[in-house]
């Protein structure tokens, strides 16, 4: 019997995509547009495997994996998504996810992922370059969190904010190789590299707001 | 609206026109340009009966040497991109490839988005959120003259299309810089180093260190991270 699996995703576009995809090797239940949808379409149709973006409408789909993890313990979330940064994918496993395909993947790539979730392994989009052996549900404990600490926040936000090294630390009062460290734990931290990737960060998780007011003259 | 459920074969709404007919030979040649793998190769996958795709790209850069290239009848593109924005690069094709029609296929809904596209060349517009018929009904409007916007909330294709001027907010392109300014912002917003940006343009490091520099002065910014939301905010670089 073909896995039965329902999808959801914020864009029409993708869904009919992700249906031409998929639906050779799996039974396509139905496709919803928001997270309440989902809800009630999971509840009353009990797929085997949901598909969902963390970008839904109403309902998020972190929300939506947690319900179904109580509800519906034997059906299994996939995301798929086009979040590559790895603190969406720990908390999508500390949610309860089987599996995180990136829309970078092939359509190949997308149903060999679903296949192996339908037996019951977890998958990982391999850009993602998590180390082997990473093993999602486990490594959410503290190291691998994805929380920073207090002082770790402060630290971003002065960095998002434009200070230099040098700023932070008189600003805070510790010195400038602290900061350093504690620049090299967020980044490790969040899986991000750059200055820049860290101030994209701290503006779309609302630690601050993008600047409109810098520079508009010309 | 948004919580309607697809069918499984979706199918053509009755008054929708097919995007041309299928003759063999003279099918409309279309260039794909979309980051996302899947949805770049589901775009294809819904286009291919009916049209010829000639090529798909997956940034901007490598979008204006493809349409140098073919000179597509039709171009479809995404407006964030990595290298080069598709904003940033319709306005580029204009020279590169002046005869192809533009279509954006974005999430973006923002009506400034809508107007910027507009502005930089666009003859359609198609969010993600519609359905693919919208996309073939967009093809064949842009390939017999005519202007396309799939349905947007708050947004008419006729208001956007008299050319209103509108403040410069957010989510607008910024007029205070150069092309090749913003061409050196989004990368540097996207976190590369200054040996990655010379290389990707073909350029001397040292002429990159003298744009960013430039572009700081301009702005009155000092560092990488102001200049990272500076890029956000004016639609340079995609703000989620």
């Amino acid at each position: 019997m073909t896995p039965r699996i329902l999808l959801a995703d914020d864009h029409t576009l993708v869904l009919e995509m992700l249906v031409n995809f998929l639906s050779r090797d799996f039974t396509v239940v139905g496709t919803v547009a928001n997270g309440e949808a989902l809800l009630e379409a999971a509840m009353r149709l009990q797929p085997d495997i949901v598909v969902l973006e963390h970008a839904l409408p109403g309902t998020d789909g972190l929300t939506v994996v947690r319900m179904l993890k109580t509800r519906l313990p034997n059906t299994r979330c996939v995301f798929v998504t086009r979040h590559a940064d790895l603190h969406h994918v720990r908390d999508a496993f500390a949610a309860g996810a089987r599996g995180y395909v990136l829309k970078d993947a092939t359509p190949e790539e997308l149903v060999a992922a679903m296949l192996r979730i339908s037996r019951g392994e977890t998958y990982i989009s391999p850009r993602l370059g998590l180390e082997p052996g990473w093993a999602p549900p486990s490594a959410v404990t503290r190291e691998g969190s994805g929380e920073l600490t207090a002082r770790q926040m402060e630290v971003l936000r002065l960095v998002a904010d434009g200070f230099t090294g040098k700023q932070i630390a008189s600003t805070l009062n510790i010195s400038l190789k602290t900061v350093e460290s504690h620049k090299a734990c967020i980044s490790r931290q969040l899986g991000l590299r750059s200055t820049a990737a860290l101030t994209r960060y701290a503006v779309e998780h609302g630690l601050l707001r993008p600047r409109p007011e810098t520079a508009r003259h010309a | 609206m948004s919580n309607e459920t697809i069918p499984q074969s979706p199918g053509r709404e009755a008054n929708t026109p097919a995007p041309t007919p299928p003759t063999a030979g003279t099918r409309p040649r279309v260039l794909i340009a979309e980051d996302h793998t899947l949805v770049r190769e589901g775009l294809r996958m819904l286009l291919a009966g009916e049209l010829d795709i000639v090529d798909t790209v997956e940034d901007g850069r490598a979008l204006l040497g493809a349409a140098e290239r073919l000179q597509p009848d039709v171009i479809l593109l995404d407006i964030s991109m990595p290298l080069l924005n598709g904003l940033d690069a319709a306005r580029q094709l204009a020279k590169a490839s002046p005869t192809s029609k533009l279509v954006f296929v974005t999430m973006h809904a923002d009506p400034a988005y809508v107007r910027q596209a507009f502005r930089a060349g666009a003859s359609g517009y198609v969010v993600k959120s519609s359905a693919s018929s919208h996309l073939t009904e967009a093809i064949a409007e842009v390939l017999a003259g005519r202007r396309y916007i799939s349905p947007i909330p708050g947004v008419e294709l006729a208001e956007v299309l008299s050319g209103e001027p509108q403040e410069s907010g957010e989510g607008e392109l910024s007029d205070a810089l150069t092309p090749r300014q913003r061409e050196i912002l989004q990368l540097v917003a996207e976190g590369r180093t200054a040996r990655e940006i010379a290389v990707v343009l073909g350029i001397s490091r040292k002429t990159v260190e003298f744009h960013k520099a430039s572009i700081m002065r301009l702005l009155r910014l000092r560092t990488t991270a102001e200049l990272t939301r500076y890029a956000m905010a004016h639609g340079i670089i995609a703000s989620a």
